[in-house]
């Protein structure tokens, strides 16, 4: 479930480190104000490693974790801190720690952190912790790791009811591996004929790596406007891998499968992308056998995949 | 598939957080607080128990009012020994949900740092203040990605997942589609309108999916109404399809069944589905 983590919103998540880290430096300042130089110590030094995860947090994703770990040690020290002095009341930070770590971590992790880090919060100020206390805690790590699974439920619940890929105007490749039983079974139910065109692009991988990773984008959405444009309505096309797709299309023999190949390719031929001149795509068709069943078909589509995929230089 | 829907995990956290905030409840130093506690343990009970039933009912439910209410309900009954759950207004942030609640939450979060703050000094306070101040922030750049994602259900094509049951939305895609498929295969294709009861409904779709074919669906016009597109050989076979189709049905049921060899619209057959007086009108040929 890890892939479904959600990165946070750059601008907001650069926003926080910020104001941790100016909240840090007020304490400092406050408590050089009040005359507590005994306590600036801590807070002065933590600021300054605050500035960095701060600065940490505007780079790559593995930078942006490392900050989020930094600001989370930073920020349990001075609630540790503030739980020793005893002068805060010791419920209210108690909350703290449990809630900004579900906010940083991923789900998973964060829930271990809590779980570890209970009897340090707990035993904190020196006394054996009352009952309230550590249910309370127990009970505020919880209710984040709730909140973070309700998120993820509506992440796989996002994915598992768009039939679309998040990509490109074709069916998800979940989508498309339930589409071609139906296929099967209706082509073998009413006696028709069915046939599929297996294509590659070529272009793609190469694309991403000399043009980044939006031409690779451009160049698969003009290849689906492409691909519309010279199949019929009543055509499926749906995207089985990175740089594969499946054209089913119900109800054609052998002839009009190559037939509407050769259109797919002329009209690619004419679609001009300034980068890599025009598309490219590989194109196979494959027709169903009378009396062919499924796990035969598909396995005979998929070898043809490969065979696409090694033919390529 | 390469993912599927699983609530079994979230539904035990969800019991094991009941009761945590039971046991709470039971150890809360004054009434109201342990009676708002309670309530918190029961309503997550209750949506543990119906999680896997909650993807049928439309996700602009607000359901985030409640917890937002319990939280500043326990700040207004005892703000003295309820203050671990301040932190808990930057959690609600992160839920996917619409602009208001956000600000209802904010609101409701400023009205609890007021009562938080009898017992503290102008230095904690602001600390305190600010903190939340950060943490609802995060919890706001946690949700970017849940909230679009959100609205994309709101809107979803498939409406179960795993299950053959389409939006209207869909059905305006695949009937034109259908049309032309069906007319360029001769196959007999039908449009089948079926309208019952609101509480009918969930058990005559799944008494509908069961009796039709793969490559047919459901789809779900309005809480009261079904259609599926009945794809045939020929006219005979549908003639005998549509008679196991609607035998045996929850009853009362009115159903309309028209042929799509005939240029038809989706909103006037729904318009004459609503209007039909017998319980089962059948057009055959245009």
């Amino acid at each position: 479930m890890k892939h479904l983590d959600s990165l946070p919103h750059p601008g907001l998540y650069t926003f926080f480190h910020a104001w941790v880290t100016l909240l840090t430096a007020g304490a400092a300042l406050w408590h050089y104000q009040m005359g507590h130089f005994d306590r600036i110590l801590l807070p002065a030094a933590l600021s300054m490693a605050l500035l960095t995860a701060t600065l940490m947090s505007l780079g790559t994703p593995s930078a942006r974790r490392a900050a989020a770990i930094i600001t989370l040690l930073a920020s349990y020290l001075l609630c540790a801190e503030l739980l020793r002095h005893g002068e805060a009341p010791a419920m209210l930070w108690l909350g703290f720690p449990p809630v900004l770590t579900t906010l940083l971590l991923s789900t998973r992790h964060a829930l271990c952190v809590n779980l570890l880090m209970a009897p340090v919060w707990l035993l904190l100020n020196g006394n054996w912790p009352s009952l309230i206390a550590s249910l309370s805690y127990l009970a505020v790590s919880l209710v984040g790791a709730l909140a973070r699974w309700e998120m993820m439920r509506q992440l796989t619940l996002d994915k598992l009811t768009s039939p679309h890929d998040p990509e490109c105007d074709a069916l998800s490749s979940d989508m498309i591996a339930e589409r071609l039983p139906q296929e099967h079974k209706r082509a073998n139910a009413l006696g028709r004929r069915l046939s599929v065109l297996v294509i590659h692009l070529p272009q793609l991988e190469m694309a991403h790596e000399q043009f980044g990773a939006r031409l690779r984008l451009e160049l698969l959405q003009r290849f689906c406007q492409a691909a519309r444009r010279s199949c019929r309505l009543d055509d499926t096309l749906g995207r089985t891998g990175e740089s594969l797709l499946w054209m089913l299309l119900p109800g054609t023999d052998e002839n009009d499968a190559l037939m509407t190949r050769n259109r797919l390719l002329t009209t690619l031929n004419d679609t001009a992308i300034s980068e890599t001149g025009h598309l490219s795509a590989m194109v196979v068709a494959c027709t169903l056998h009378p009396g062919e069943s499924l796990p035969a078909f598909e396995q005979r589509l998929r070898i043809k995949e490969r065979a696409l995929m090694d033919s390529t230089p | 598939m390469g993912s599927k829907y699983k609530v079994g995990p979230l539904q035990a956290a969800m019991l094991g957080c009941a009761l945590l905030l039971i046991m709470l409840a039971l150890s809360a130093p004054m009434l109201p607080s342990g009676m708002l506690l309670v309530l918190a343990g029961l309503w997550l009970t209750g949506s543990s128990l119906t999680l896997k039933c909650s993807v049928r009912w439309p996700s602009s439910v607000p359901w985030q009012l409640l917890p937002s209410f319990l939280l500043a309900g326990l700040f207004n009954v005892d703000s003295e020994h309820q203050t671990v759950w301040l932190w808990c207004f930057a959690l609600l942030l992160m839920l996917p949900q619409p602009i208001w609640l956000m600000i209802l939450h904010s609101l409701l979060a400023g009205y609890a740092v007021w009562q938080v703050q009898a017992d503290l000094d102008v230095g904690q306070t602001l600390l305190i203040a600010m903190l939340l101040v950060g943490l609802m922030l995060l919890g706001l750049a946690r949700a970017r990605e849940v909230q679009s994602a959100w609205l994309r259900i709101g809107r979803r094509r498939r409406l179960i997942p795993g299950a053959r049951l389409w939006s209207v939305h869909q059905l305006g895609e695949d009937l034109p589609r259908e049309v032309v498929r069906s007319e360029r295969e001769g196959s007999y294709a039908e449009l089948v309108l079926i309208r019952t009861q609101g509480r009918q409904f969930w058990p005559l779709m799944s008494k509908l999916s069961q009796r039709l074919n793969d490559y047919e669906a459901c789809y779900k016009l309005d809480n009261r109404t079904l259609a599926t597109l009945l794809i045939s050989r020929d006219l005979e076979q549908a003639r005998e399809r549509r008679k196991t189709l609607l035998d045996d049905m929850p009853t009362p049921l009115r159903s309309r069944i028209v042929t799509l060899a005939r240029p038809l619209t989706l909103a006037s057959e729904y318009q004459a589905l609503r209007d039909q007086r017998q319980p089962l009108i059948i057009i055959e040929e245009g």
